[in-house]
């Protein structure tokens, strides 16, 4: 059952959950795209073992960046994601992470107006709200108390191991 | 921003596996991360319509630069679209300093440590990740936060105190000091609630339903009583019904499932191979500082 439930995750990928765009007949945000979609953009994201911190830089430098820009909606959002890829990569000195550009990019090819570009960064709130809630969590205990090799839900980072890989143990920081 | 020291880049070179450059340079990469293109356009574009006077002083600004970096810094500063005034007080400041302290104060993100998903970038001011971006895209900005906040170089989080213990609740509680660092993006911050010493099964409900409301997940604790706090899952989202329901997602199998309010208040949740209880709850609290523009 875990396996066919994280191979559903994985399948939601945005070329698939964004056909239906980014809003509702609202004109709001679809709210699948908060809750269901969000975790499933999670369970992709952790099996390229993306830091939370990461997320969130980019995150907080596209909310800055895409007002900067110019053009439609589609062409801001194209300019303002690879400023603000370009931007997280100076700031942490490293290349940004493949998983999330490759998410951010396709999200992004599927803004169309200004509504889609409030919805795609409110549906990126969602994403690294649960993200950095999964990367925080302890692993399982197991009978007796004691406690697996830990790590980011196991599933998530490798297919489809029943318990957490050592190597990938989450620790306290003390 | 911790300075990097010979210490800690053999540190990472041992751990990481990788070269940090002195004052945090990049690693085996582009030898010039100063300043992005897209911000030299936009300065190049703010110069143009200068005022000719302020024109004049500006490109003087560039000319009386000490170094490269220091002309980078200082056309950086026009793309944040700083006044030449506010430039010409930035420039004064920053005249003749080397390339380590311009990276130190210039920019508020410091060195890393951790890989993959446990990654984070330290830093001594206590810069959220909001502060650290805007820092990043303005380097006034952050030699102002700088001139704040004095260094303290023995801190290693980035919230720029000492490293607290994880969460003074022994192993197995969520970390929520990892995940408040970026409760200013997240727009949440997180504490942990054990029942029955911290909290009640109604208070953890209540929280649930709260939450819900607002869109905000709740990691629970579920197990099968007497503080058997067995396994953290994420209660997603929930429909006021009635009867009222609750997403449950378990980031280890991967399943999300739909439990009513009653199974939760019963005890009678059946999850993750027969765990009915609620054990503990992390409540969240909003952080303005997030919220979408």
């Amino acid at each position: 059952m875990s396996i066919s439930a994280r191979a559903a995750l994985r399948a939601r990928t945005p070329e698939v959950y964004l056909r239906a765009g980014f809003c509702g007949a609202d004109g709001r945000v679809r709210p699948e795209l908060l809750d269901s979609e969000a975790v499933a953009v999670t369970t992709q994201l952790a099996e390229t073992q993306l830091s939370p911190q990461e997320m969130a830089f980019t995150w907080e430098a596209l909310r800055a960046l895409l007002p900067m820009q110019d053009g439609d909606a589609a062409a801001r959002m194209r300019d303002g994601l690879a400023e603000t890829l370009a931007t997280v990569a100076r700031m942490i000195r490293q290349p940004n992470n493949e998983g999330l550009v490759r998410w951010c990019r396709a999200c992004a090819g599927f803004v169309r107006t200004e509504g889609d570009i409030a919805a795609f960064l409110e549906h990126m709130r969602a994403a690294m709200r649960l993200y950095a809630l999964i990367a925080s969590l302890p692993p399982p205990m197991m009978p007796g108390g004691g406690m697996p090799g830990g790590g980011m839900p196991a599933g998530m980072v490798v297919d489809p191991p029943p318990v957490a890989p050592s190597s990938l143990s989450y620790s306290a920081r003390v | 921003m911790s300075s990097v020291t010979a210490e800690k880049r053999e540190w990472v070179r041992l751990v990481l596996g990788v070269s940090a450059a002195p004052g945090g340079g990049v690693p085996g990469g582009e030898a010039d991360a100063t300043l992005g293109p897209e911000q030299e356009g936009r300065a190049g574009a703010i110069e143009q319509a200068l005022a000719p006077e302020d024109q004049k002083k500006y490109r003087a600004l560039l000319e009386g630069a000490k170094s490269p970096k220091e002309r980078q810094y200082i056309t950086k500063g026009l793309a944040a679209k700083h006044s030449v005034a506010e430039l010409e007080a930035f420039a004064a400041k920053i005249a003749g300093k080397d390339e380590t302290w311009l990276q130190d104060n210039l920019s508020l993100t410091g060195a890393s440590v951790g890989s993959g998903v446990k990654q984070q970038w330290h830093d001594s001011c206590g810069a959220t990740t909001f502060e650290a971006v805007m820092g990043e895209l303005d380097p006034l900005y952050a030699l102002k936060k700088r001139e704040e906040t004095p260094r303290t170089d023995q801190a290693e989080t980035a919230d720029g105190g000492v490293a607290p213990g994880r969460d003074a609740k022994g192993r197995g509680m969520l970390g929520t000091d990892d995940l408040n660092r970026i409760s200013a993006s997240t727009g949440l911050s997180y504490e942990n609630k054990t029942i029955p010493d911290g909290g009640t099964v109604e208070e953890g409900i209540s929280t649930l339903n709260a939450a819900g409301a607002k869109g905000e997940p709740v990691p629970i604790v579920i197990g099968n009583g007497s503080k058997d706090f067995a396994q953290y899952v994420l209660v997603t989202a929930s429909d006021p019904g009635p009867p009222r329901s609750y997403s449950i997602h378990d980031p280890w199998s991967g399943e999300t499932v739909t439990r009513s309010e009653k199974q939760m208040r019963d005890g009678e949740l059946d999850l993750a191979g027969g765990l009915n209880r609620l054990e503990a709850f992390a409540k969240p609290t909003p952080v303005l500082a997030g919220a979408v523009p």
